[in-house]
């Protein structure tokens, strides 16, 4: 008896882990079970138009401040009004992009309800991605909206109303926009904003693309010249400069799909880096004063290691190595792998893509959205990749749509990243052509969930449902003198016994999408941690014996001030 | 066989093979495993000339299922249009109905390693080489999956021996310096991959390696040095080891689209007459594969062949009259010809198609300038300048016109977004810089701008231009401006 008792204690044992330990993940699609009913429209006529195959994007964004998550999507639209669709939207299908309100804080209960329509967000473009911040420091989250076509800036009334304000402020930058990112880089509390654009394509110029056998697919992007991406400054009045000549970021007109902004040297001045399609990377290193350097190339972030440049796509900027640097994930495309720019300060980078084992998972699939998250809270961010081709996977062919791949979970075990996709859960079975993704804590459980934005389908909720004992710590950053939303704050949560968890505040990333603003942080089997915070405006503070589980705001001038 | 391919002796020295043997002799042996069935091929949207081929290659492997020739011809062909997971399926039923062939274990090595399925291109690499210990590409390609796959000191073997048989085999140093790199050995990496430029003094690659090597460890010159020489070769001028296993493949495809592909390497690697030749090839072909006859237009336009020039824009119009590239090119062909009036409307017809083409505005800015049209122009150029910010022309042009218009200051400000990167076209934006500068009175830095013109011109050989700032300067000193 008593040996099958002790028996029965260890199998007990070997299923629930303890604190530290990297529990099984554990994610359950839950799109249409909480009313996040939207479906992704390309558009496609058969034309093989470049912009039905790059897909959108998904913010997670708290619009009516009621503390939890609301999620917007981006849509497309015809390109060729009038021709016949190859894939008609579903029924019930509503045009243009989607905001849906999250129920959960007033009810108690995950659900979603679209408020488009109320909240003055319909809208007709043909959509990409979106960055949400707070540009007017009133307390309530923007939306910035990036077109084929002309952007445009949602203001938020406070009221649960947006108003189109795109033209005061004279943010409509024009040609094809894709990814966005909000920063401050001239560090004066108002939130700058920088624009990635694609190619010089147009709808009336359509190149005809063919595979290797001569079957029509999309062009690659080396079919269209590259265009350079735009910096505006914010004047604080409600209207922007651009500023992308006076700063030195148009000196390179480059594909360019996904952006982040990050402090990658260390200086205390947010710099950016700018993933594109099949040319150089770009790290634009902020100089003060008001420009930029480009410093990729010999910063080793600009090609693979065998210097070539990849189809990149989207991107992650983030602490994974608790060495406290920014490192930066890039996706890319099939055959090629991902690349992993693992920084050891003062923004020198290795591709260490293969030491860290993301070579091999990575390279069948086609990556877009991405993100360091520490799914299990062990203190160690992990990947999730969302996959789809963009060009005939061979395999599928004879199929309508045969883009699809599914997509990724690489739990980051200190030396190495081990795909553990396969026992995360139904969703990761599911193939389909991903594009966006946002991460957040959705159903504020304390686990950082998933949406998904994919191309010519369904989007998806990954709730995240693995059992953890690890513990975890959400903030809440508000900067006084920084702006609002205290985006490129850094952070920094100390731990006895482990090395420090660093982070900065942001929102932007990916690919056209924008995540929770809330710091997350595994953190393992601590139970109180401190928090430095090294905000934009240069002031530095600290908290001590932080209680974890929990979400706590932290305002700037709150804190012990710290030299 | 092209020149540039490096030539290595096949005829190895046995002895030398043996480091790596103990690594080879433990991989799988071949036709262990129950062949996968003949792959079931979706090609009824394949162009019917290829789809031809295959079908008929496809007849042959499932007349004769179990012959090895059968179904590797068929891989061959399938891998020669980048079917590569059906090719990978014949080429693992050639090897294992042939495990003694060479080219079947090769072949499916490279397919697996295309597929991402190292691990499995490691064991038949290394059957193919058990097969041929001579054949130096497979080797190679060994090398780089076993890093891949994380087994540097089977990769460093590999490469040690290469470089032991014949110390010209220079992408073997660069194996040799990723392996070391791995292991963080820099300074170790270092010395291979300078061994590995020493060898092929045009392997952007390894300068690439080789600079970034260099930064890590500090020295900053030697790092920009080799990094100019890898923005000189890219990855252009990598080695290519003879690999007439490989081309024999590539030789399958003689499509009108290979052809279109080759004609555009060779159009970047300045050989006109080929590409011509080539992209022709392609609209024989296939008329109505357009891009080939839109690069003809610029390639006959350089080649002196007007006639031909106009027949193939004509052409490209007959199937697609909305592509701005081939209004584009035609335009600037027309310019050459001095047909201002119908290269403007050519120019006009690239930005209806593509309103973001900074090119086409720039020289439609031109034409109207020529017709004194100088506000239109003005516009044309600003717009130029907000699709493509670096646009150096542009700004030059813009700048240009300001001065002409009495706004120096405003000039200087587009004047000054011409000098970097420093080419042959800087003396002229120089000189246009340092009038600018003198018209607001400003002699000294007039005068710095004229002489760096000046020099720099000299330096270039461009004579003319050179005396002509050199006449300013002079004029200059002696009204006064100090």
């Amino acid at each position: 008896m008593r040996a099958a008792a002790v028996a029965l204690a260890c199998l007990l044992a070997a299923c629930s882990p303890r604190a530290g330990e990297a529990p099984g993940p554990r994610f359950r699609e839950a799109a249409a079970e909480t009313g996040l009913d939207f479906h992704h429209f390309t558009g496609a006529t058969g034309k093989f138009y470049l912009p039905e195959i790059m897909g959108s994007g998904v913010a997670l964004l708290d619009y009516d401040g009621d503390g939890d998550l609301d999620v917007f999507f981006v849509q497309g639209a015809p390109l060729d009004p009038g021709a016949p669709l190859v894939f008609p939207p579903p029924a019930g299908f509503k045009p243009g992009n989607r905001l849906f309100r999250n129920l959960l804080k007033e009810t108690g209960k995950l659900r979603f309800v679209d408020v488009t329509e109320q909240a003055g967000l319909a809208s007709t473009g043909y959509g990409m991605g979106v960055a949400v911040a707070d540009y007017n420091n009133d307390g309530h989250p923007d939306l910035y909206v990036t077109n084929f076509g002309s952007n445009v800036l949602y203001r938020n009334n406070g009221n649960g109303t947006f108003t189109d304000v795109t033209s005061d402020a004279g943010l409509a930058a024009g040609g094809w926009s894709t990814s966005a990112s909000w920063f401050d880089y001239d560090q004066d509390g108002l939130l700058d904003l920088y624009v990635a654009r694609y190619l010089d394509f147009t709808v009336r110029g359509n190149k005809d693309c063919f595979t290797p056998a001569g079957e029509r697919d999309y062009c690659s992007p080396k079919a269209y010249k590259g265009l350079a991406g735009k910096l505006y400054r914010n004047l604080g009045n409600g209207k922007f400069e651009d500023v992308t000549q006076i700063t030195g970021v148009g000196a390179v007109s480059a594909p360019g799909l996904g952006v982040r902004a990050a402090d990658f040297n260390g200086d205390g001045r947010p710099d950016l880096y700018v993933a594109n399609d099949g040319e150089a990377n770009l790290l634009w290193l902020n100089s003060g004063g008001g420009t930029f350097r480009e410093a990729a190339l010999l910063a080793g972030a600009a090609y693979s290691a065998d210097g070539v440049a990849r189809a990149g796509m989207g991107l992650a900027v983030g602490d994974f190595d608790a060495s406290g640097n920014q490192s930066i994930f890039v996706t890319n495309l099939t055959r090629e792998g991902a690349t992993l720019y693992r920084n050891s300060g003062n923004a020198q980078f290795s591709d260490s893509t293969m030491q860290f084992g993301l070579y091999l998972p990575t390279v069948p699939f086609t990556g877009f959205g991405t993100e360091w998250f520490d799914y299990d809270n062990d203190g160690r961010p992990d990947l999730f990749i969302a996959n789809g081709a963009v060009t005939m996977v061979e395999a599928l062919r004879g199929e309508p749509y045969p883009y699809h791949q599914r997509n990724l979970l690489l739990h980051n075990e200190g030396a190495r990243f081990r795909d553990v996709s396969a026992e995360a859960g139904a969703p990761f079975a599911l193939s389909e052509v991903g594009r966006g993704a946002a991460f957040g804590d959705i159903d504020n459980n304390g686990t950082l969930d998933i949406v998904v934005a994919n191309n010519n389908g369904p989007a998806r909720l990954l709730l995240n449902e693995t059992k953890s004992p690890n513990h975890w710590l959400a903030l809440r950053l508000g900067g006084v003198k920084s702006n609002r939303d205290a985006i490129g704050a850094r952070v920094v949560a100390q731990r006895t016994g482990h090395p420090p968890l660093v982070a900065e505040v942001h929102t932007g990333g990916s690919y056209l999408s924008s995540n929770d603003p809330r710091i997350h942080f595994g953190v393992g089997d601590a139970t109180a941690v401190s928090i430095r915070i090294e905000w934009p405006s240069g002031i530095r503070e600290e908290w001590t014996n932080v209680r974890v589980d929990a979400e706590i705001k932290l305002i700037e001038g709150s804190g012990r001030r710290i030299p | 066989m092209a020149a540039g391919i490096l030539r290595y002796n096949r005829v190895l020295n046995r002895a030398c093979f043996v480091a790596a043997a103990a690594f080879l002799a433990a991989c799988s042996k071949p036709g262990s495993e129950n062949p996968p069935p003949l792959p079931k091929l979706q090609i009824e949207r394949f162009k019917p000339q290829i789809r031809a081929r295959i079908e008929e290659a496809y007849r042959a492997a499932l007349a004769r299922p179990d012959d090895a020739a059968a179904n590797g011809g068929l891989g061959m062909l399938l891998q020669a249009f980048e079917q590569l997971e059906s090719a990978e399926a014949c080429y693992r039923r050639a090897r294992a109905f042939d495990p003694g062939r060479f080219d079947w274990a090769y072949y499916l090595g490279l397919v697996q390693s295309q597929n991402g399925e190292n691990a499995e291109a490691a064991k038949n690499l290394a059957g193919a080489i058990r097969i041929d210990p001579g054949y130096v590409p497979a080797k190679i390609k060994l090398a780089e999956v076993l890093l891949i796959l994380g087994r540097l000191e089977e990769s460093r073997q590999i490469s040690e021996a290469l470089v032991r048989e014949d110390p010209r085999i220079a992408p073997a140093y660069y194996w040799l310096g990723r392996a070391a790199a791995a292991r963080g050995d820099l300074r170790q990496a270092e010395q291979w991959y300078a061994q590995a430029c020493e060898q092929w003094p045009s392997y952007g690659t390894a300068h690439y390696a080789l600079a970034l090597a260099y930064q890590k460890t500090g020295q900053t010159a030697e790092a920009q040095q080799h990094m100019s020489a890898y923005q000189k070769y890219q990855a252009n001028g990598d080695p290519q080891p003879e690999d007439p296993k490989l081309e024999a493949v590539r030789a399958l495809d003689n499509s009108a689209i290979a052809h279109l592909m080759r004609a555009v390497d060779l159009e970047n690697a300045g050989q006109l007459r080929q590409a011509i030749a080539e992209d022709e090839e392609a609209a024989r072909q296939d008329p109505n594969l357009v891009q080939a006859q839109a690069n003809l237009i610029s390639l006959y336009a350089r080649a002196g062949e007007p006639e031909k020039a106009e027949q193939a824009y004509r052409a490209v119009l007959a199937v697609n009259p909305n592509l701005p590239q081939s209004h584009y090119d035609y335009g600037v062909f027309l310019v050459s010809r001095a047909r201002f009036a119908e290269a403007e409307a050519a120019f006009r017809k690239a930005i209806e198609s593509s309103p973001h083409y900074a090119e086409a505005h720039s020289n439609l800015g031109a034409m109207l300038e020529r017709r004194g049209r100088m506000n239109e122009a003005a516009r044309e150029y600003r717009a130029a300048i907000e699709d493509k910010p670096n646009f150096r022309q542009a700004h030059y042009q813009l700048g240009r016109l300001l001065l002409m218009d009495h706004k120096p200051a405003q000039a200087i400000e587009e004047l000054r977004q011409t000098l970097e990167p420093s080419d042959e076209a800087t003396p002229q934006f120089l000189y246009a810089l340092g009038v600018a500068c003198a018209e607001v009175h400003d002699f000294a830095s007039a005068r710095d701008y004229l002489r760096r013109g000046a020099s720099q011109a000299q330096a270039l050989g461009q004579d003319e231009l050179a005396s002509r700032i050199q006449g300013v300067l002079g004029r200059l000193e002696q009204s006064g401006g100090k």
